[in-house]
């Protein structure tokens, strides 16, 4: 069977010293910025979502002290 | 009326069938609020953990392992980044047109929760392509941005999610509201195939397809798998975003029903 790739992997790393890893070979600025800002992002949306729960469900522990067993909307 | 009182039987002309699980079989059942709540907060757990692993994965082999480009030297890693966000910034749109249409054909208020749910996720992940493009266009291209046809379509498509959201949270009425994000929704689905095709019907300095469905993957293995592993990794991370979300938007719109006022966290 032919595969379309070959699924041969060389697993040692591509950096010869972490000097080299950090530098990028020069690129350290946009590979790491791109890191950074990914990680910046998914980080303030996981704390946005964490702080949306947490007021979500005061309003409805609110609702449910003001009219226990209303409808929903 | 005593509003203090209890009542017995929900009296909002919103709710539709799907508020009765009995009404619904076999996974319909899972299109009322009541039982999507559970199952997705189970779900985003699960969705939460296969983002960790193939996320860390991900970046492990396209940032450790994966050989340097011959043309781009390292300023190609960005596209274990770039390319995932991009693709997801699609999908996520689709996914949510449809969560929004089905919401607005068959008036099911989940579906329409779920395209709600869907397009911050979206958003986000467009502005991450756009940005990391910027951070891949200044190295390889000499600019920051270009008004290329891929760019301009895919700043388009970051306009349609913040249009979508904006409109949504400016109407009173949810339901409403659901119904207008869904006009928008649909008609903003045409952007998508531009958005892909673009690099092929223009002239443009974005270069082509990283992975075609017709041809066997150009680029080496492990460049090819960190970047599977990175979108499986941001694939999860959006499933488990948008269900946390949803959760969310079931207690805000739900306030005051009376399955959500016996859950333990309103209950405490």
């Amino acid at each position: 069977m032919n595969l379309p790739m070959s699924l041969h992997l060389n697993w040692s790393t591509n950096w010869p010293t972490w000097q080299a890893f950090f530098d990028m070979g020069g690129y350290a600025l946009y590979v790491w910025g791109s890191v950074l800002v990914s990680w910046v992002a998914l980080t303030w949306e996981a704390w946005t979502l964490r702080q949306g729960r947490r007021l979500a469900l005061q309003r409805a522990r609110d609702a449910a002290s003001r009219h226990p067993g209303r409808a929903a909307l | 009326m005593d509003l203090t009182a209890p009542q017995t039987k929900p009296a909002s002309l919103h709710r539709d069938r799907t508020d009765h699980p009995a009404h619904a079989r076999g996974w319909r059942a899972y299109a009322a609020p009541s039982r999507a709540y559970a199952l997705a907060g189970k779900l985003a757990r699960l969705f939460q953990l296969s983002a960790l692993l193939f996320g860390v994965l991900g970046l492990y082999v396209g940032l450790v392992l994966a050989p340097t480009d011959h043309q781009q030297g390292e300023a190609y890693r960005i596209i274990f980044i770039h390319v995932p966000a991009a693709w997801l910034s699609m999908v996520i749109y689709v996914v949510m047109a449809g969560w929004a249409i089905i919401g607005w054909v068959l008036n099911t208020r989940l579906s329409s929760m779920m395209a709600r749910a869907l397009a911050p996720t979206g958003a986000l992940y467009t502005a991450l392509a756009l940005w990391t493009g910027a951070l891949w266009g200044r190295p390889t291209w000499g600019a920051w941005w270009v008004w290329d046809a891929r760019l301009t379509s895919e700043l388009i498509l970051l306009f349609l999610y913040i249009g979508f959201m904006a409109l949504q949270a400016a109407t009173d009425d949810p339901r409403r509201g659901d119904k207008a994000g869904a006009m928008l929704a649909l008609v903003g689905v045409i952007n998508v195939p531009i958005i892909y095709f673009s690099v092929t019907w223009w002239n443009t300095l974005h270069q082509g397809a990283s992975i075609s469905f017709k041809a066997a993957p150009t680029m080496a293995t492990p460049m090819l798998l960190g970047l599977l592993l990175c979108t499986l990794g941001l694939w999860s991370h959006a499933a488990a975003t948008a269900l946390t979300r949803l959760r969310r938007i079931v207690l805000e719109r739900e306030a005051g029903a009376q399955w959500l006022q016996q859950l333990p966290e309103v209950r405490t």
